[in-house]
């Protein structure tokens, strides 16, 4: 796997944009700042984080999401994936 | 979640007959029966007139006849004779559930009956070929949510700790690093396992002796809502799948699930044989070798429910395993979403 790099999530609902460093998950920084969103597997693999991409290219790194879920629904899960993108913007 | 927008399986095809079966399904009760001209019938069993179940009743010529106090029902559900009196209310009528036979099965709808269409019923035309595949077939009633049977099923993990007597019958770590191919379809998923040079569980040896190490394959297509479609086998370790012949093992097994309450269900299942197929004890043995790895599920998921009734599914965690599970789980989701939009 190549290395990670860092990118910037900004969250729609309050606009606050934070910096996910390459050794950080976003659901990590997202706990960081307070914002409580609801994991329980951490890698993709029970759907309870799922969220929607507004804006950005997704790196998906999830088990479960079909192509339409990725594609169409433009969902994410941000335990364990990341962005291509500099900046992505979700649905939080 | 039970999707009541969907084709169950009600029963196998000989299990049911003139004398009426109950069998509640998606939390209704329905009575099975066939006509004395043979067709498979499917009602509510419960009289329009004072409630008893039609289950209790007989069927004769005109059709089936509450044996309470004689009021005689047809097919479609409507009350064709009402003892002692001329006029029979319009009213009169229980409701009459769309039911198909096919694959040597019964096929029942209990949603809406105008979004009932035939062709969303899975084929399974193995039931049909006794010269290339004769299978045996049976019911088992699970006191488990179906979804629970379906997670089992789509789980390979489980083999080695609930099964080392019979399908699992190899160290964890076998399951554990066999090869995966997991894919969505429109409708459901398949699930692809390879595990080469692995021992042969002991389900396949009491079938099929084999030498030494085998490489074992098995192949599952979910289909929403309920039904796992089964290939496994084996060869001798290095030999090509598709042209070993003998020791050779292979079995498809058909699985339905059908919900009967929200914490039970009926595990309609088959096994076929396909490598010695003029052998009628050798698809026996298939038979009670699977069987025996079924009431090992049984004990388990049985157990599950009662403390799922107690603590929930919220704070349970999903692992690495899970995955299949959880696109099986979504897959059924949408077809939720798809046959009910406006819930």
């Amino acid at each position: 796997m190549s290395e990670e790099r860092s990118f910037e999530v900004k969250l729609a609902k309050s606009g606050k944009v934070l910096t996910i460093p390459a050794d950080k998950s976003i659901v990590e920084i997202l706990y960081e700042n307070d914002i409580h969103h609801p994991i329980s597997c951490e890698q993709g693999i029970c759907a309870t984080c799922i969220v929607k991409v507004l804006e950005g290219e997704p790196d998906h790194r999830d088990s479960i999401l079909t192509n339409d879920e990725r594609n169409v629904n433009r969902e994410f899960t941000p335990c364990c994936s990341r962005a291509f993108s500099d900046l992505i913007v979700l649905d939080i | 979640m039970i999707v009541n927008n969907a084709w169950y399986v009600a029963a196998w095809g000989d299990e049911i007959t003139e004398n009426p079966t109950p069998r509640r399904i998606c939390n209704e009760p329905v009575v099975l029966y066939r006509t004395l001209d043979g067709q498979a019938v499917a009602l509510q069993d419960s009289c329009c007139h004072r409630g008893a179940p039609l289950s209790l009743g007989t069927v004769i010529e005109k059709g089936i006849r509450c044996n309470y106090h004689g009021l005689i029902f047809g097919s479609d559900g409507a009350c064709v004779e009402v003892p002692n009196q001329d006029m029979i209310p319009k009213k009169a009528r229980v409701r009459n559930y769309p039911l198909v036979e096919k694959d040597q099965m019964l096929w029942i709808w209990i949603g809406d009956a105008e979004k009932a269409d035939e062709k969303m019923i899975p084929d399974y035309p193995f039931h049909n070929d006794a010269v290339n595949w004769p299978h045996i077939h049976d019911m088992m009633p699970v006191k488990c949510h179906y979804l629970m049977l379906v997670d089992n099923l789509l789980d390979a993990t489980h083999l080695a700790y609930v099964h080392p007597e019979s399908v699992g019958g190899s160290a964890p770590s076998v399951h554990m690093v066999a090869k995966n191919a997991l894919d969505a379809t429109d409708n459901g998923i398949t699930l692809s396992r390879e595990m080469s040079n692995a021992p042969p569980p002991p389900v396949y040896n009491n079938c099929v002796p084999f030498p030494g190490m085998i490489d074992r394959w098995q192949e599952f297509e979910f289909i929403a809502p309920s039904f796992v479609i089964q290939y496994s086998g084996g060869v001798q370790n290095g030999e090509d799948r598709k042209t070993a012949g003998a020791p050779r093992f292979d079995m498809r097994i058909w699985h339905a699930l059908t919900p009967e309450t929200d914490t039970s269900c009926f595990y309609f299942w088959s096994t076929s044989n396909g490598h010695e197929t003029d052998n009628p004890a050798a698809t026996k043995k298939i038979d009670s070798e699977i069987r025996k790895a079924l009431a090992e599920d049984k004990v388990m998921v049985e157990a599950q429910q009662l403390r799922i009734n107690e603590f929930g599914e919220e704070w349970l965690v999903d692992n690495k395993a899970d995955a299949p599970r959880v696109m099986a789980r979504r897959a059924v989701s949408r077809l939720q979403q798809k046959q009910n939009p406006e819930a």
